[in-house]
C-alpha cells in the first residue's frame, strides 16, 4: 500500500484534495468470511414517528410470516423494500425519511425487529470506475455468525467482486477544521502474472532469494527494466538484418532506439511523427549547410531545431485535439538530430537516392524490431526469464561468424552469374 | 515479373559460390579481420602519413609542396606558392571532395583555376583559413591544409573521362596484385570517380593491362557515355609499373588486404593517390570475375619471401595459366 500525505506547518486554505492509493490482488483461495467475533448485544430500538412505527411493524410482520430464521427474514424484508414489488409500507418509509439508502433503512427495521445488524461499506472492483461513492451491504447476526445481505437484490453473502472497506457504521472520514468533505473511490484494473503476485507476497515476507530478483524492484522501476530487457532483442533484429539481409541503416543501432520510441507512441502515429520530424529537420539542415558553420555549432543548431519542431508539433496537435502527437517527446532528440546530420551528409556525398535507401532501410528495421519487441511471448520470456538474454548473446556471437552472402548481395551480384 | 519467378535463392547462392564471388561478410571476417592488423590503419587513413611512408619506400605520390597547420603558417604562403605553376590545396580530413582548390596556371601575380576563373593570393589565403578552421572536416575539428602537386592526367586516359581524372584501383592481397579496374568519371557521376554515383567501372586484365569489360550501374557499356570513346581497345599505359607499385604497398603498409588507387600523370607516370584498408567489392562486377578464387590462389602460394618484382611476375604467370 502506498499513500501520500500532505503535511504543512500552516493549515492550507481553499479546496484540498488528498489521494490515497491502494493496490490489492484477488486471492481466490482465501475465504471471504469475516473474523470470528463475540455475539453482539441486542440492538436499541430506533425512534419512529407514530405513522412510521405502524408501517415498520406491518412490514416486519409481513416478513416474519414468510420467513423461518433471521437470514430468510432479512432476505424477505429486503425483497419488500427493493425490486418491482415494493410494498406500500416500504414506499411510505422511504418517503418519510428522505435521502436514506436502502441499507440504512433496513438497519433501522432490523433494530426494530430486535435483530443485531451492521453496515458494511466497500467498493465493487471493476475496471475504470471513477469518483463513485462507497457501496453498502448489510450484515445481520443470525445467532451464530454475521451474514452479509446485498440490499440491491437481497442475495446472501459478500459478492465476489466486493472489496470490504469498513464494517460498522462509523464515519469513513473525520475532518477537523474543514467542511464539505467527500470521499470518492476510483478503481483501475491491472493484470499481473500469478508469478508476480506470488513473488510480491513472498517479497513482503522477505524471502531471501526473491529479494534479489527483478521483482524486488518497485513496480514503476520494473516497467523501465521491462523495456531495457527488450533492447538486446532489438539489437539482435538489427544484427540479423545487417548481416543476413544486408539492409543499410543510418547508424547501427538507431533503429532500436526508434523502435523503443514506437513502444510509447504506437506504430502508425510514431511513423508519421518520425517522418515529419526528419523531413522538416532535413529541410532546415539544408539551409544550415549554406552557412558553412563549424560542425559542433551546426549539430547544436539541428538539436535546437528538433526541440522546436517537437514543441511546435505538440502544441499544434494538442489544439487540434490529436493527443497521440504528445508522445513525440519519447523520440530521443539527440539521436534524431544525429540522424538528420548523417542523412544530410549522405545526401551531399551520395545523392538523395542513397538517403531514401538508408532512411527506408532504417524505418523498416525499426518497425520489425518494434513488432518483435512488442510480441507478447518475447515480452513474457525476457521479463520473466532475463536469462534468455544469454541465448540472444549466443545468437549474436554465431551471427558474427557468418561469412555467407547477404540476401541483398544475391541481387547485387546477379549479373555475374547470368550466362 | 518473369525474373522474379525464376529467382531461387538457393541456386543463386550455389552459382555465386561456383563463380567465387566474395561477399561482404566473408570479406570482413575472412580477409580484413584476418589480414589487416588494426595498428596499421592510421598509416592509410592519414594522407600525410601515407605520403611520408610512400616516399621512404620509393613509391611515387603527388609531390608535397607544403603543409599549413596553423593560421600563423599562412605568413609563409606567398613564398611557398611563388615558384608553383599548378597545384592543389586539400583539407587533410576532408570528405567528398569538398574544400579542394585546384590551380592550373598563373597570370602574372594571380592564379587561374581549370574553369579559367582568376583568383588572387588573398582569395586562396581566405580559402585556406576556412580549411584550417574545420569547415570541411567531418569531425569539425581544426584541420590541416595540404598543398601538393597538381596531377595532369595522361591525355590518352582523359579520353575515357568526363571532367575528372580516371583512377585505377588495384586490389593487393599479401603483396600480390589480384584484380584491377579503372574508374571513369561521367556527367552522371558529376565528374567523380565514384561507381555508386554512375561512374563507369572498367575491369582491367592483370596480365595484359587491357580492358575486359565496362559496367555502368549494373549495365554493360561499350563506349564512354559522354566522350563516346570505345572501351574495347583500352590498354592502361605503364601497366607493369602500376602492378609493381601496387605490390610494393604491401611492404609499406603491412596490410594483407589492400586497395591502391593510382592516377597516371602526363610527365611523371603512375603515382599512388590513396590507399584503402577496406576496399569495396564492386571491382568484381566491373571484371565479371569473383575475387575469392584469386585470393585462395595467393593463399596456396604460401609464405615464401619474394620481392615485389617476383610477386608481380609470379601472379601474372599463374593467372595466365589458371585462367581464374
Amino acid at each position: 500500500m502506498s499513500a501520500g500525505r500532505c503535511g504543512r506547518a500552516t493549515p492550507p486554505r481553499g479546496p484540498q484534495t488528498l489521494y490515497y492509493k491502494l493496490e490489492v490482488t484477488e486471492d481466490l483461495d482465501a475465504a471471504g468470511a469475516p473474523p470470528v467475533e463475540p455475539p453482539p448485544a441486542p440492538p436499541e430500538p430506533p425512534l419512529w414517528s407514530p405513522a412510521e412505527a405502524v408501517a415498520a411493524q406491518s412490514l416486519i410482520a409481513a416478513a416474519r410470516e414468510l420467513s423461518a430464521d433471521p437470514a430468510s427474514f432479512a432476505q424477505q424484508l429486503l425483497l419488500m423494500m427493493t425490486g418491482e414489488a415494493v410494498s406500500q409500507d416500504a414506499e411510505f418509509l422511504f418517503r418519510a425519511s428522505h435521502n436514506t439508502s436502502t441499507a440504512e433503512l433496513a438497519l433501522r427495521l432490523f433494530a426494530t425487529a430486535g435483530i443485531p445488524a451492521r453496515m458494511v461499506r466497500g467498493i465493487y472492483l471493476a475496471d475504470r470506475l471513477y469518483n463513485v461513492d462507497p457501496a453498502e451491504l448489510v450484515e445481520i447476526w443470525d445467532g451464530r455468525q454475521w451474514l452479509a445481505v446485498d440490499p440491491r437484490d437481497a442475495s446472501l453473502g459478500v459478492p465476489d467482486d466486493f472489496f470490504v472497506w469498513q464494517r460498522g457504521g462509523v464515519s469513513l472520514l473525520d475532518v477537523v477544521g474543514g467542511r464539505q468533505s467527500r470521499v470518492r473511490f476510483s478503481v483501475l484494473a491491472n493484470d499481473l502474472s500469478a508469478k508476480a503476485v506470488a513473488l510480491q507476497a513472498a517479497n513482503s515476507e522477505r524471502v531471501a532469494l526473491v529479494d534479489f530478483s527483478i521483482y524486488s524492484l518497485p513496480i514503476d522501476k520494473q516497467t523501465t527494466f521491462k523495456i531495457l530487457l527488450l533492447v538486446p532483442i532489438g539489437a539482435l533484429v538489427v544484427a540479423v538484418f545487417r548481416i543476413l539481409v544486408g539492409i543499410k541503416t543510418s547508424g547501427t543501432f538507431m533503429p532500436v532506439l526508434i523502435a523503443l520510441a514506437f513502444i510509447h507512441t504506437r506504430l502508425l502515429p510514431g511513423i508519421l511523427i518520425l517522418v515529419t520530424l526528419l523531413a522538416a529537420g532535413l529541410w532546415v539542415r539544408f539551409y544550415l549547410s549554406k552557412l558553412d558553420l563549424l560542425m559542433v555549432a551546426r549539430l547544436a543548431a539541428v538539436v535546437i531545431t528538433v526541440v522546436l519542431l517537437m514543441a511546435g508539433f505538440s502544441i499544434l496537435s494538442y489544439k487540434l485535439g490529436l493527443e497521440e502527437v504528445l508522445t513525440i517527446t519519447f523520440f530521443p532528440m539527440i539521436i534524431i538530430a544525429w540522424t538528420i546530420e548523417r542523412l544530410s551528409i549522405t545526401w551531399e556525398e551520395d545523392g538523395p537516392r542513397e538517403v531514401f535507401t538508408q532512411g527506408l532501410g532504417s524505418l523498416f528495421v525499426a518497425v520489425v524490431a518494434y513488432l518483435v519487441m512488442t510480441n507478447r511471448y518475447v515480452e513474457h520470456l525476457t521479463y520473466n526469464f532475463p536469462e534468455t538474454l544469454l541465448i540472444v548473446m549466443g545468437l549474436v556471437l554465431v551471427l558474427g561468424q557468418y561469412t555467407g552472402y547477404r540476401l541483398t548481395e544475391l541481387r547485387r551480384f546477379r549479373f555475374l552469374i547470368e550466362t | 515479373m518473369a525474373t522474379l519467378l525464376r529467382f531461387n535463392p538457393f541456386t543463386t547462392v550455389r552459382r555465386l559460390k561456383e563463380r567465387g564471388i566474395l561477399g561482404m561478410n566473408a570479406r570482413n571476417v575472412a580477409y580484413i579481420a584476418r589480414y589487416n592488423p588494426r595498428r596499421f590503419y592510421p598509416l592509410v587513413d592519414d594522407k600525410l602519413k601515407t605520403k611520408e611512408a610512400a616516399r621512404r619506400h620509393g613509391i611515387r605520390v603527388p609531390e608535397l609542396y607544403g603543409v599549413i597547420r596553423y593560421t600563423g603558417d599562412l605568413a609563409g604562403l606567398p613564398a611557398l606558392l611563388e615558384p608553383l605553376e599548378g597545384f592543389a590545396v586539400k583539407p587533410l580530413r576532408g570528405s567528398g571532395g569538398k574544400g579542394i582548390i585546384i590551380i592550373s596556371g598563373r597570370t602574372g601575380r594571380d592564379f587561374v583555376k581549370p574553369s579559367g576563373k582568376v583568383v588572387t593570393l588573398a582569395d586562396i589565403r581566405h580559402d585556406i583559413a576556412n580549411i584550417l578552421s574545420g569547415v570541411y572536416s567531418l569531425g569539425g575539428r581544426p584541420d590541416t591544409a595540404v598543398i601538393e602537386q597538381l596531377v595532369r592526367g595522361l591525355p590518352y586516359l582523359l579520353e575515357y573521362s568526363f571532367e575528372g581524372l580516371p583512377d585505377i584501383r588495384v586490389i593487393v592481397f599479401k603483396g600480390f596484385p589480384v584484380m584491377a579496374m579503372m574508374r571513369c568519371p561521367t556527367r552522371r557521376s558529376d565528374g567523380k570517380a565514384n561507381l555508386h554515383q554512375g561512374a563507369v567501372g572498367v575491369g582491367i586484365d592483370i596480365c595484359s593491362g587491357r580492358a575486359i569489360r565496362a559496367v555502368q550501374k549494373d549495365y554493360l557499356v561499350s563506349r564512354h557515355p559522354d566522350t563516346g570513346r570505345e572501351f574495347s581497345d583500352l590498354a592502361v599505359p605503364q601497366w607493369n609499373e602500376i602492378l609493381l607499385l601496387a605490390a610494393k604497398c604491401y611492404e609499406m603498409t603491412g596490410l594483407g588486404y589492400l586497395g591502391c588507387d593510382f592516377v597516371v600523370d602526363e610527365q611523371r607516370g603512375p603515382m599512388i593517390l590513396e590507399l584503402n584498408a577496406r576496399p569495396g567489392l564492386a571491382i568484381q562486377i566491373a571484371n565479371g570475375i569473383g575475387l575469392r578464387r584469386r585470393l585462395e590462389l595467393v593463399e596456396r602460394l604460401g609464405t615464401v619471401e619474394l620481392h615485389p618484382e617476383e610477386r608481380v611476375a609470379l601472379i601474372r604467370e599463374r593467372l595466365a595459366v589458371e585462367r581464374l
